[in-house]
């Protein structure tokens, strides 16, 4: 039904162009074309400013790239002698042009060209966490920029290159921002899209539950690389001359205007903006003009269109904080249930009425329990935090099913230990073995993937996404299917999400949710954001799941319902389960065995009751009595 | 709250809508202004303007018995505005010519569009050789980068009987890379040999790694073709070297500014320029000296990127008497066919799109810069 509506409405949109081509006159269809060139810019700049959360300032760059590469393939031959006069041109460009039918190839190239740059920004700055990313995407279009001015056999250096036939009509224009806006939004929607959006949300979590980052942020990166430098291409082939000062950074600027002002993360915003601020900038045009009203006459003022630009910016970003459209997005389901033809729900529910993928039986379980082989075995952790030693000389061993508790006072060390299990934190000494391997020192997401997962002492979910997202944002470390058929939506792609789907509402309805799937997360009320972390961490299809302090904050008859539950999800995942809980009730209800922590330094270990009677626990929890 | 900004936005539009008025004169002939008066290099814009406004008072805006308006569009600096200005005057305005843009990298822009669409545009200080070549509809009305520093070059082989020549050119300024190209081809064309190629980035305040690479290679004359703060910062630095050589610059350091910061290091600096008030030799270049100087004041010196916009004028004036129509292929045409015509600047013939005039030269004398001597082609 949406595909249908999206062919119908692309080819609408064909048959306006056509009669605009004939219609309009050039000026209108200048702008038209120069507001569809913004269009593929601003959506491929969005994909990594708004929906991965990485801040670049580098399309400039990508677009001279872009630029550059058309320019030196479509560029006629008698046009190319008579350009570079200076120097000759480089070989192999000065001996072929490619004739007009080619130009896609042009654009193509030319992406791919801005791909292999981002490429090279992006190996070193993901390496790194935090605004890198800006500081080297700002230098790679300053080093594009002195690049262009003195490669003259290869850019004509300062005086630039003249003379392109004018390729970029209106359905070039149009034809790339159609194709990149709908790539991106396929992207956007799919699982690596929701990989990406997890990321923006909480980069540590979305670690947690197996996404690869420095690869998602590649993944985005290349895309808008690859989209930049074609809209670089359509730019030159439209103002037919590129030269260094086409791609400075005021092209940055304005691109990050229109993000912003449509939102970050709205692919529907940047669409909008895009265009807007195309047409805009001409309408307001007549600001500029003389003004007669009456017999008030008011000279033109230049830039008086710029002022009042700014002006609605201001406004708009006062009132709209988080620009137009916020992150939200066009949809056809949501048109249509607008307009009542389809009801929201029966769209939704539908992945509910299947079942999750079978599972274990809870006997099957059992039995595998009992066999009782070593899962999970950390030998003489040590860690230090400046002079301060967090956790000193820590071995446990636990067992395929067994639950563990792990107590202790405030600071004493605990969620440290889950730390260095899932790879936040390296141990200065000491090891960590699950299921047979020494996972030591691995990347959180691999020890995800290896069947290791968490929950988060003070709750990190994607605030921001869907319910049933979050959940999906786990499910992303099963799908095999690349980034391109992904974004391509083809079948093979397709099959697996609609299981993915399944399978987290199962999930969902384990923990209640299934009702709630669409709700914002951040707006769940706290004991269902507990719940929702628990379903996000059993979606990374966990051995072992790691709760930290999952009853902080429940009464009592929640505690005791959530007793029943963590029994159950052992049973029905055949899990083992590790937890840190303060509530003795929980503690000493569930726990097959316990470890107590004190100072980073064990001080006991047993069954709840002889936890419950030994003098050192007593003493570390109430203090040791004087004298 | 959201409703208020809502009126607020609509009264806004409102306003604009209601200034849609109408010229009453008939049939007036529209030259379009398509100039950058806001962004990077607002100033030559608006200098531009102001000249094109002042010799409007000496030869009246009226041509074959039709009155002649302005349209002025602002491109801000920058490329797309600038071809999207340029087909707005064509389309909206039916411009029969267009002035501007002040910087060549718009007019490859604008002048595209203006060649598809028939109609002469005209660059008062589009220096870069490519905008006019191979085009039938695109002119200039000043000298181009080449002839300049071949000029300056064939003054320090020939004149100042420099054997060797440094170069210190703004990697990020094409003009400046362009200009340092053209000399060292001119300068070794002639004989000459250029013994060091150095490069600053606008913004710079140290020189001293090329100065002293320029120091050890002892030029005869060093050639510094960039704006004026580098310019006069790089100046400075190499007298506090003990480098003592000439130092020629180009129409890039015609400021005031480049004075006060170079102080007395600059004292004997020559350049190459477009025009000199001292050098106005026609009598409208006269009057138009004089006109200017009653408007903003005595002292103050004629800006040359007014003066050539006025030039502008004056050719497309001429241009329409001459094809005796509007119609903008006779008067591109009509500019094509100029020749001796007397405008601000002195004589200008059009060959091939470019303007034939001389290059003005320019000494700095008691902090003040003063009129050397003019080179005719």
């Amino acid at each position: 039904m949406s595909n249908l509506l999206t062919v119908v409405s692309v080819g609408v949109l064909f048959v306006f162009l056509w009669w605009a081509n004939n219609n309009l006159d050039q000026f209108a269809l200048r702008v038209m074309r120069t507001g569809a060139v913004y269009i593929v810019a601003a959506v491929a700049y969005n994909l990594v400013n708004g929906i991965t959360g990485q801040f670049s300032l580098g399309p400039n760059g990508f677009m001279a790239i872009g630029g550059y590469a058309m320019a030196l393939l479509m560029l006629p031959l008698e046009q190319k002698k008579f350009v570079w006069f200076l120097e000759p041109q480089m070989w192999p460009f000065n001996s072929f042009s490619l004739p007009g039918e080619l130009f896609v190839v042009a654009l193509i190239v030319g992406g791919l060209l801005g791909a292999l740059g981002a490429l090279i920004v992006g190996i070193p700055s993901f390496r790194l966490r935090g605004d890198y990313l800006a500081i080297a995407t700002f230098g790679f279009g300053e080093i594009i920029f002195v690049l262009a001015n003195n490669l003259i056999p290869l850019t004509n250096g300062p005086l630039g290159i003249k003379g392109i036939p004018e390729y970029a009509d209106i359905y070039w224009c149009f034809g790339s921002a159609v194709v990149a806006t709908l790539f991106v939004k396929n992207l956007v929607n799919s699982s690596y899209g929701r990989a990406m959006k997890g990321i923006r949300e909480d980069e540590i979590a979305a670690e947690a539950m197996g996404v690869n980052i420095f690869r998602t942020k590649m993944q985005a990166f290349l895309v808008s690389g690859f989209f930049a430098a074609v809209a670089g291409g359509l730019l030159g082939a439209l103002v037919t001359t590129v030269s260094p000062t086409l791609f400075t950074f005021m092209m940055t600027f304005n691109l990050l205007i229109i993000i912003v002002l449509g939102g970050l993360g709205s692919i529907t915003g940047s669409v909008i903006t895009a265009f807007g601020f195309a047409v805009a900038m001409e309408l307001l045009r007549v600001m500029e003009a003389p003004i007669n009203i009456g017999p008030i006459h008011l000279p033109g003022i230049a830039g008086m269109r710029m002022v009042i630009f700014s002006v609605l910016l201001i406004v708009l970003m006062i009132f709209w904080r988080r620009g137009l459209f916020g992150q939200w997005d066009f949809s056809w389901n949501w048109l249509l249930s607008k307009i009542g033809i389809t009801s929201k729900a029966a769209e939704a529910i539908s992945p509910v009425e299947q079942n999750g993928a079978p599972r274990p039986t809870a006997t099957s379980v059992r039995a595998e329990a009992q066999e009782g082989g070593v899962l999970m075995s950390l030998q003489n952790l040590t860690i230090r935090f400046g002079g301060l030693v967090a956790v000193s000389d820590f071995s446990l061993d636990i067992k395929k099913g067994e639950i563990v508790g792990l107590i202790g006072p405030n600071g004493a060390g605990k969620t440290t230990i889950f730390n260095i299990i899932t790879g936040q934190y390296t141990p200065d000494s000491g090891h960590v073995f699950f299921d047979g391997s020494d996972i030591t020192g691995w990347r959180p997401d691999l020890i995800a993937r290896a069947g290791i997962a968490r929950t988060f002492q003070n709750i990190r979910l994607f605030g921001e996404l869907s319910v049933l997202d979050n959940v999906l944002v786990s499910e992303h470390l099963g799908i095999k299917s690349s980034l391109l058929t992904a974004a391509l939506g083809l079948p093979r792609y397709l099959s697996e999400e609609r299981e993915a789907r399944s399978r987290a509402m199962a999930l969902l309805k384990l923990v209640g949710l299934a009702d709630l799937y669409d709700v914002q997360a951040g707006a769940l009320p706290y004991g269902q954001q507990r719940q929702l972390e628990i379903a996000r961490a059993l979606a990374t299809h966990p051995k072992l799941l790691l709760l930290d302090e999952p009853a902080a904050g429940m009464n009592p008859e929640e505690t005791k319902r959530l007793m029943t539950f963590i029994r159950e999800l052992r049973d029905r995942f055949s899990l083992t389960i590790f937890l840190i809980e303060h509530h003795m009730e929980v503690v000493m209800g569930i726990c097959e065995r316990i470890r107590v922590l004190d100072y980073g330094v064990s001080i006991a270990e047993g069954t709840p009751k002889e936890i419950q009677t030994n003098p050192r626990v007593i003493a570390a929890y109430l203090g040791e009595e004087e004298g | 709250m959201k409703r208020m900004v809502g009126i607020f936005v609509c009264a806004m539009f409102l306003l604009c809508g209601g200034g849609f008025a109408l010229a009453a004169d008939p049939e007036p002939i529209v030259i379009g202004f398509n100039l950058e008066m806001t962004g990077q290099v607002a100033a030559y814009g608006q200098a531009g303007w102001e000249g094109a406004n002042l010799i409007k008072e000496i030869v009246k805006p009226e041509v074959l018995g039709r009155p002649v308006v302005f349209r002025l569009l602002d491109n801000k600096s920058d490329r797309v505005e600038a071809a999207n200005a340029a087909a707005r005057l064509i389309e909206h305005d039916k411009a029969v010519a267009i002035i501007g843009t002040t910087i060549s990298g718009n007019m490859l822009a604008a002048g595209e569009v203006c060649e598809k669409n028939k109609v002469p545009i005209i660059g008062p200080t589009t220096t870069n050789p490519l905008t006019t070549q191979g085009k039938k509809y695109v002119f200039r009305a000043c000298f181009i980068d080449p002839f300049q520093a071949r000029i300056a070059a064939t003054y320090c082989y020939r004149d100042l009987g420099a054997k060797t020549a440094a170069i210190l050119s703004d990697i990020s300024n094409d003009y400046c890379v362009a200009l340092g190209k053209f000399f060292q081809e001119q300068f070794e064309a002639l004989g000459g040999k250029v013994v060091s190629v150095t490069y600053c980035k606008a913004g710079d305040q140290d020189y001293s790694a090329q100065l002293t690479e320029i120091k050890s290679k002892n030029p005869d004359v060093i050639y510094i073709p960039n704006y004026y703060t580098e310019a006069a910062l790089a100046i400075r630095q190499a007298r506090d070297l003990g480098i003592t050589q000439p130092v020629f610059g180009a129409d890039g350091i015609a400021t005031e500014e480049f004075l006060a910061i170079g102080g007395p290091a600059v004292e004997g600096v020559q350049h190459t320029t477009f025009w000199h008030e001292k050098a106005a030799v026609t009598e409208i270049g006269k009057k138009y000296v004089e006109l200017y100087k009653q408007k903003f004041g005595q002292d103050k010196e004629v800006n040359v990127f007014g003066a050539l916009t006025a030039d502008c004028y004056l050719i497309v004036m001429d241009a329409i008497r001459r094809a005796g129509s509007a119609d903008p292929t006779a008067v591109a045409q009509a500019i094509e066919d100029t020749e001796n015509l007397e405008v601000v600047t002195g004589p200008v013939t059009i060959e091939n799109g470019d303007a034939i005039k001389p290059v003005v030269f320019r000494v700095v004398k008691n902090g003040r810069w003063e009129y050397s001597s003019i080179v005719y082609p």
